[in-house]
C-alpha cells in the first residue's frame, strides 16, 4: 500500500516534467555591461529563438541530411565552382552588392552556404524522385502536351478542324492562339498552373490524343497530348519535378521522418509542428 | 480478503475510482510531453540522422543570422534604462499607449488576443503581457534621451537642418470642395463668403473660426503643427507653406481638398521644440545620429565589452567607426 501511494505521488510530481526548454551552457555569461545593466547570452538566445527559430532549425537539420546523404563529391564541388564563376561574370562589378543583398559575407560564403546546399538539395530531390518514380507518376500523372487558346468559339472549331485535317500544331497555334499559349510542347501534371478544364482533359489520357474544343465559359482551349508514357519521359520528369517546390518539400519531409528528426525543446516543437507538421510525421 | 472486500465494498469502489482518475490524469498530462535530451552535459535542441544539435550549436547558428540585431536591441534598451529615470509623465503616457494596444488586439483577435500580444512582445525581448507597460515606458524614455541630446546639441545641429529642410510651424484655413475644378453652388457660396471676409480685413484666427471647414484642427486655431520639406502634404500646399516667411499668410492656394489660406506661425527653434515631430525630423535627417547618441551615452555610463570582436561587430552594426 505504501509503495502504491509513493508511486502515485511520484507520478503526480513528474506530471509535465518532460516539457523542458533546452538551455545553452552559459546563459548568465555577460556579453555587455552598461551601467548596472547586464546583457547575457541567455537573453540574446531567448530573443533569437522568438525571432525565426523554426526556419533556422529546419535549414540546419536539412544541411545535416544533405551532408549525410548527398555529401560533397568532386563532381558537385566542380559544378559549384563553375556556377560561382558564371555568377561572378554575370554580375561583374556588382558582385559585392549582390552578395550583401542576399546576406553573404563574400564569394566563398555564397559558394559554401548558397550554391553548394542548392546543388546538394537538387541532387537529393532527384534521388527521391528516382527512387519513388512509379508512385509519384501514378499520383501526378505527368505528360507532354501542347495547348492552344482561342477566345472565339467559332474560330476554335475552325482551328480544330485544321488540326484534324493534319495541319501542324505549331502552325495552327501561330495562326489562332493567344500569346498565353503559343502551342509549345511542355511537361505538365495534374497540379500544374493551368485552367482546370485543360487539366481535366489531359489528366487521365494514357496515349497521345487531341481534345475537342474545351471551354471554361470565358475562353476556349485545344489540347494535344503528345506523350503520356512516363517511362519515355523519365529524364524530363525527374528534371521537371526536381525544380518544383512541391517535390522539394515532399523530399525533405520524407528524409526528415526517415532519419528520425526529433525536437527536444517544447516551445520550439510547438512552433515547428504548426509550420511543418509533415516533417515530424504528424 | 474477500470478506473484507465485501464488507468495505464502498470504500474499495471509491479507492478504485480515485486511482483510475489519478492514472488517467497522469497519462493525459504526459501524453503530449516531449522527452528531453542531454549529451555531455549539454541540452540537445534536436537530432536527425544520428546527429545531435545542442542548444549551444543552435545558438551559434541563430547568432550568425540574428545575433547582432538581438545584442543591439538589448544594448540600446540597457543604455536607455540607465540614462533616463522613471517619471510619472512617462508612466502615464505608457499606460495610455498600453491600453490602446490591448484594445486594438482585443478587437482584432478576440479572446485569443493575449497569445498574439505575448508573441509580439517576445520578438521585442519581453516575455509576458505585463511587459507591455515596460515596453512603452522604454519607448518614451528613449524619446526623452534623444530629445535631451538634441537640445544639448541644438546650436550645432539646427542651422544646417534649417537650411536644408525649412522647418516651420504652420496653420491654415480650408474651404473644402469635393471637386475644386467643379465646385457646387453651396461650395462656391462658402468660398465667396470667405474671400469677402478676408478682403474686408478679418483676422486669420477669425477666418479659422468662421470660414474653415477642416474639423480636425478648427478647435486648435487651424494649427497643422510642424512642417518641413519632407512633410507629406500635397505639392501645391507644401510649396506655398515653404515659401512663406514667419507670420506671412499666403494667397488662396488651390488643392484637391479645396482652397487654403496658409500661415507660417513660427520659424523659431524654441517654438519648433514644442513639437515632437521636429525632434523626429532632426533625427531622421542624419542616419548616424541615433546610433551615435546611443554609443556616446553608453560611453558616459561606462560600457564594458570584454570581447573585442563583439565590440567591433557591434560598432559596425551601429555604423560607428571606432
Amino acid at each position: 500500500m505504501k509503495k502504491l501511494i509513493v508511486s502515485i505521488t511520484l507520478a503526480l510530481v513528474l506530471v509535465g516534467c518532460g516539457n523542458q526548454t533546452a538551455a545553452i551552457s552559459e546563459p548568465n555569461d555577460v556579453l555587455i555591461k552598461v551601467g548596472n545593466q547586464n546583457i547575457t547570452s541567455g537573453q540574446v538566445y531567448g530573443l533569437m529563438v522568438s525571432t525565426d527559430a523554426t526556419s533556422v532549425l529546419k535549414q540546419q537539420a536539412t544541411q545535416i541530411i544533405l551532408n549525410k546523404i548527398v555529401g560533397l563529391s568532386d563532381e558537385l564541388k566542380a559544378k559549384a565552382d563553375e556556377e560561382l564563376v558564371s555568377f561572378t561574370e554575370s554580375v561583374g562589378d556588382s558582385l559585392e552588392m549582390y552578395l550583401e543583398y542576399y546576406g553573404y559575407k563574400d564569394a566563398e560564403d555564397y559558394l559554401n552556404n548558397g550554391i553548394i546546399p542548392t546543388l546538394q538539395q537538387e541532387a537529393l530531390v532527384k534521388e527521391y524522385i528516382t527512387t519513388n518514380f512509379d508512385a509519384l507518376v501514378a499520383g501526378y500523372r505527368p505528360k507532354m502536351v501542347r495547348i492552344i487558346e482561342i477566345t472565339d468559339a467559332t474560330v476554335a472549331e475552325t482551328a480544330l478542324a485544321e488540326l484534324k485535317a493534319g495541319k501542324d500544331f505549331s502552325e495552327v497555334a501561330d495562326l489562332y492562339s493567344t500569346s498565353n499559349f503559343p502551342g509549345d510542347e511542355e511537361l505538365v501534371n495534374n497540379t500544374s498552373s493551368l485552367p482546370q478544364v485543360v487539366i481535366d482533359y489531359y489528366d487521365y489520357q494514357t496515349t497521345p490524343s487531341l481534345s475537342n474544343v474545351l471551354t471554361d465559359g470565358t475562353t476556349n482551349f485545344i489540347v494535344q497530348v503528345t506523350e503520356a508514357d512516363t517511362n519515355k519521359l523519365k529524364d524530363e520528369i525527374i528534371e521537371n519535378f526536381a525544380m518544383d517546390t512541391t517535390f522539394m518539400e515532399k523530399t525533405l519531409e520524407y528524409y526528415f521522418v526517415e532519419n528520425a528528426f526529433t525536437i527536444y525543446d517544447k516551445p520550439l516543437y510547438d512552433l515547428f509542428v504548426q509550420s511543418y507538421p509533415n516533417y515530424l510525421g504528424k | 480478503m474477500l470478506a473484507v472486500l465485501k464488507r468495505q465494498w464502498f470504500i474499495v469502489l471509491v479507492a478504485v475510482l480515485l486511482l483510475s482518475t489519478i492514472i488517467f490524469y497522469v497519462y493525459d498530462k504526459n501524453k503530449d510531453n516531449l522527452p528531453s535530451k542531454s549529451v555531455g552535459g549539454k541540452d540537445i535542441v534536436f537530432s536527425i540522422a544520428e546527429t545531435d544539435v545542442s542548444a549551444d550549436e543552435f545558438y551559434d547558428e541563430l547568432y550568425s543570422r540574428y545575433g547582432m540585431g538581438a545584442v543591439y536591441l538589448f544594448f540600446e534598451r540597457a543604455v536607455v534604462e540607465a540614462s533616463v529615470e522613471d517619471s510619472a509623465v512617462i508612466t502615464t503616457k505608457a499606460e495610455v499607449d498600453k491600453d490602446g494596444v490591448i484594445a486594438n488586439f482585443k478587437e482584432y483577435y478576440g479572446t485569443q488576443y493575449e497569445t498574439y500580444l505575448i508573441d509580439a512582445l517576445k520578438t521585442l525581448g519581453y516575455s509576458k503581457l505585463d511587459d507591455l507597460q515596460e515596453y512603452f515606458e522604454y519607448v518614451y524614455k528613449r524619446q526623452s534621451m534623444m530629445n535631451n541630446y538634441l537640445d544639448a546639441q541644438m546650436d550645432t545641429l539646427f542651422p544646417g537642418f534649417q537650411e536644408v529642410n525649412s522647418p516651420r510651424i504652420v496653420s491654415h484655413v480650408l474651404v473644402t470642395m469635393a471637386d475644386p475644378d467643379a465646385p457646387t453652388a453651396e461650395e462656391t457660396e462658402r468660398f465667396e463668403a470667405a474671400k469677402a471676409a478676408l478682403a474686408a480685413g478679418m483676422s486669420f484666427e477669425d477666418m479659422v473660426i468662421n470660414h474653415s471647414n477642416d474639423t480636425s484642427n478648427n478647435t486648435m486655431k487651424g494649427l497643422l503643427g510642424y512642417v518641413d520639406k519632407n512633410t507629406s502634404f500635397v505639392p501645391e500646399f507644401l510649396a506655398a507653406a515653404l515659401a512663406l516667411s514667419e507670420g506671412e499668410v499666403s494667397d488662396w492656394v488651390k488643392t484637391d481638398y479645396g482652397y487654403h489660406l496658409i500661415r507660417v506661425d513660427s520659424l523659431a527653434v524654441d517654438r519648433l521644440k514644442e513639437e515632437q515631430a521636429f525632434y523626429d525630423a532632426l533625427l531622421a535627417s542624419d542616419v548616424a545620429l541615433e546610433a551615435n547618441v546611443i554609443w556616446s551615452k553608453a560611453e558616459e555610463l561606462g560600457v564594458v565589452i570584454n570581447d573585442e570582436a563583439l565590440k567591433t561587430e557591434l560598432l559596425a552594426y551601429m555604423g560607428i567607426e571606432e
